[in-house]
């Protein structure tokens, strides 16, 4: 589990629910999203996540980091659950920010802030033995299933690194 | 509409951008069924605007060097969680 608190954005939760891997997340640590994210999962997610998990807490943001986000948003730098959630794991000095989308990966970064996506959830914890080795790779083929695009290229890398985490621990 | 496909013609030329392209896609009828209801409920003006909205949703989402970039970056994370334990 992370230290500090992880803030995510909706790609990870909407993907990793696909999966039916959602309870991996819950293994990273207290899990923040930001009002707008909240927002968006209830739009996308009418399919049932109605009772959000009590592990993932709505935060909401200062005045200075609200206009910091709808800042990179009014540019168009980032969408607003993005810019939002962003946001929120400035305020919070969040240990990760988890995001699928590939401008927040790269603004999180240059903000240095450790950022990693769903199949990294998902791998992390079968490297920290939450998942016995048929349940990460069902895991793995399930989230390749979902809307997330993995290449063919990655996936087999992803196989590969899985048998690897669980030959060495 | 069969069971087949449904064309659906995209001819956007000078409503909102003059230098836009015309495509005619054909569509299975579910998805043309899906995108018609979309229409219905307000989401969208016509099917066109939700087409061009799925587009730009899809070429935003399939970045794909980058993204490959990301989610290799990721394995190789999980792999040094393994040695750190």
């Amino acid at each position: 589990m992370s230290a500090a608190p992880v803030v995510c954005d909706a790609g990870p939760i909407l993907h990793l629910h696909e999966a039916g891997a959602l309870e991996l997340l819950a293994l990273t640590g207290p899990v923040n999203i930001p009002p707008e994210v909240d927002r968006e999962l209830r739009r996308l997610m009418s399919d049932g996540f109605v009772e959000k998990p009590a592990w993932i807490r709505v935060v909401g943001l200062e005045d200075t980091l609200a206009a910091q986000a709808n800042l990179w948003r009014s540019c168009g730098l980032l969408h607003a659950g993005e810019s939002e959630a962003l946001a929120l794991a400035l305020q919070l000095k969040a240990d990760w920010f988890l995001t699928d989308d590939n401008s927040a990966r790269v603004f999180a970064t240059s903000l240095r802030i450790e950022a990693h996506g769903s199949l990294g959830v998902v791998l992390w914890a079968a490297a920290h033995a939450h998942l016995t080795p048929a349940e990460s790779l069902a895991r793995l083929e399930a989230l390749f299933g979902s809307s997330l695009w993995v290449s063919p290229s990655v996936q087999a890398e992803a196989r590969e690194a899985q048998k690897r985490i669980h030959a060495s621990s | 509409m069969g069971d087949g496909l449904a064309v659906l013609t995209l001819s956007v030329s000078g409503r909102t951008l003059p230098t836009m392209k015309s495509l005619e896609l054909e569509l299975p009828d579910q998805v043309a069924v899906e995108l018609d209801e979309l229409v219905r409920a307000g989401f969208y003006r016509d099917a066109q605007e939700a087409v061009c909205h799925a587009l730009k949703e899809f070429l935003r989402h399939h970045a794909s060097a980058l993204t490959e970039q990301h989610q290799r970056e990721d394995i190789a994370w999980a792999l040094r969680e393994v040695q750190r334990k």
